[in-house]
């Protein structure tokens, strides 16, 4: 098979995995019943959404064993022989003592671990990207075409981006800044300024949501109409 | 109108192109172009991460960019170790994306691995540069020992001189923990295939160049299939998207216009 035929192959499966005809069929049944709620609440929709929540239910038990339990006791502490590890599972045990009358104080020392190390962990490592994104803010107002035949020219496009950026930020964060009462001009035009550049990234949210939905909606027609009945090529 | 006419709309919005291809042109974009560019310009036999954090709902959007990037990388005879913080994503990756390399002649273990899913998030990624064999348990996802698989020798942990490049499908908050415990401390480049919700949370970063580059959504899938020059199903469903979006478009302006209609018939009447 040629490097082209095994794309072509990546071309033409529109069943992502590899799928029986039965489980085609049971997917393409689950997914009507779901879409069936268009139409108006009614007892299959009902049961389809039980049974995902069952089985929602049940992978997530299976996935806690096959993902935690089991990888941590045979492989962790039976196979490697990390006993040290068996410490911290027991001071995690801990959390269920809350439901014992008297011990429940017990319950706390691995919630005030968790919190410890959590806080602690987020500090070590999260500024270093965020400094990136503050050094990211000042931008040049004068900009040139960065290549092309104008390479180096004064780029007026680039130039009313990087100002539109420059207030965006600053009104933002006005908008946000309640130390001061919004009385003087300054105040209320920058936080007004700010709001609108607000609304304009919730629009553009927005969008993106949409385009969003609207691709698993069309995965799920592709998937009725090619995979289960065959009609699209 | 009803809501179930809009519905109605919308179905028949999404099959009419469907089932008769318009052929709307997809024009590649920046964000895109750089991963293509990013991978073509890799020396053969590099090493590429592709971080499967999605579950079975975004499977429509990410899927198609996770096979379009994997399929490239190994035609250009990249190799590619699969990992995920997401225990279905790895598990999509097995059904999904093995076959496509088999399809191109590729061996598992010399030319790509699964490692599988490690609960831990970011703790995981942490220990993933430090020391990855330990971290993982010292198996792939089907429990084989990484140490019979030839193509992991070279890769004992994540840093700059194993990985040449880490992408991150992801439909939730994973590429913050790939920016925060992984690349900004050892350099490895980040690009990103992400759900057209995240979108634009995402661009600051790589605005910042923090990501070297980012797919979006199903449309990206659809500009990475352009770029290969072998349109595939994300290019097969452009011209629904376009249309869907083009009826969303006209329903917001008519239901505004009704609505300012409606609030000058309400002013008269209260006066």
């Amino acid at each position: 098979m040629t490097p082209s035929d095994a794309l072509e192959v990546l071309s033409n499966h529109l069943v992502p995995m590899a799928m029986t005809r039965a489980q085609i069929w049971v997917a393409a049944m689950a997914t009507l019943a779901i879409f069936s709620y268009v139409w108006r609440e009614n007892p299959v929709f009902r049961l389809a959404e039980y049974v995902f929540v069952a089985l929602a239910t049940a992978n997530g038990v299976v996935m806690v064993y096959d993902s935690y339990l089991k990888p941590f006791f045979v492989l962790d502490v039976g196979q490697q022989g990390r006993y040290a590890l068996l410490i911290p599972f027991a001071v995690g045990l801990l959390i269920y003592a809350r439901s014992i009358r008297g011990l429940g104080w017990l319950s706390r020392l691995p919630m005030s671990l968790w919190v410890g190390y959590g806080a602690g962990y987020v500090l070590a490592w999260s500024p270093q990207p965020l400094f990136v994104q503050l050094r990211d803010t000042f931008v040049r107002f004068y900009q040139t075409y960065p290549d092309g035949p104008l390479a180096g020219r004064f780029w007026p496009g680039g130039t009313v981006n990087s100002v539109l950026f420059f207030v965006g930020v600053i009104t933002t964060l006005m908008y946000f800044f309640f130390t001061v009462e919004r009385r003087g001009p300054a105040m209320r035009w920058s936080s007004a300024v700010g709001r609108w550049t607000i609304m304009l990234a919730l629009g553009a949210a927005f969008g993106t949501a949409v385009q969003g939905r609207m691709s698993l909606l069309i995965g799920r027609i592709q998937f009725l109409l090619g995979t289960w009945l065959g009609w699209l090529r | 109108m009803k809501n179930r006419w809009i519905y109605v709309l919308l179905v028949v919005a999404i099959i009419v192109p469907l089932a008769r291809p318009i052929g709307l042109p997809v024009n590649p974009t920046r964000e895109t172009e750089d991963l293509f560019e990013l991978i073509e310009g890799l020396p053969a036999g590099s090493l590429v991460y592709l971080a499967m954090d999605f579950d079975a709902g975004a499977i429509p959007e990410l899927l198609p960019q996770a096979e379009a990037v994997f399929a490239h990388a190994l035609l250009r005879d990249l190799k590619v170790v699969i990992h995920g913080l997401s225990d279905q994503g790895v598990l999509i990756a097995r059904d999904s994306l093995h076959p496509i390399a088999w399809s191109l002649g590729k061996e598992y273990g010399v030319d790509f691995v699964n490692l599988g899913f490690k609960p831990g998030g970011g703790i995981v990624l942490r220990g993933m540069t430090a020391d990855l064999w330990q971290t993982m348990g010292g198996v792939d996802i089907d429990g084989t020992r990484l140490s019979k698989l030839p193509m992991m020798e070279r890769l004992k942990r994540l840093d700059r001189k194993s990985v040449a490049l880490i992408v991150d499908f992801n439909s939730g908050g994973s590429a913050a923990a790939y920016r925060n415990y992984v690349t900004e401390p050892t350099g490895i480049p980040l690009a990103l295939g992400s759900c057209a919700v995240n979108f634009n949370v995402q661009m600051p970063f790589y605005r910042s160049g923090q990501y070297k580059a980012i797919l979006n959504g199903l449309r990206g899938a659809a500009e990475y299939e352009r770029l290969l020059n072998r349109p595939g199903k994300a290019t097969s469903a452009m011209d629904a998207q376009s249309t869907s979006h083009a009826l969303i478009i006209v329903l917001i302006i008519f239901g505004n216009v009704l609505h300012l209609l409606g609030g000058r018939r309400l002013g008269r009447e209260k006066r």
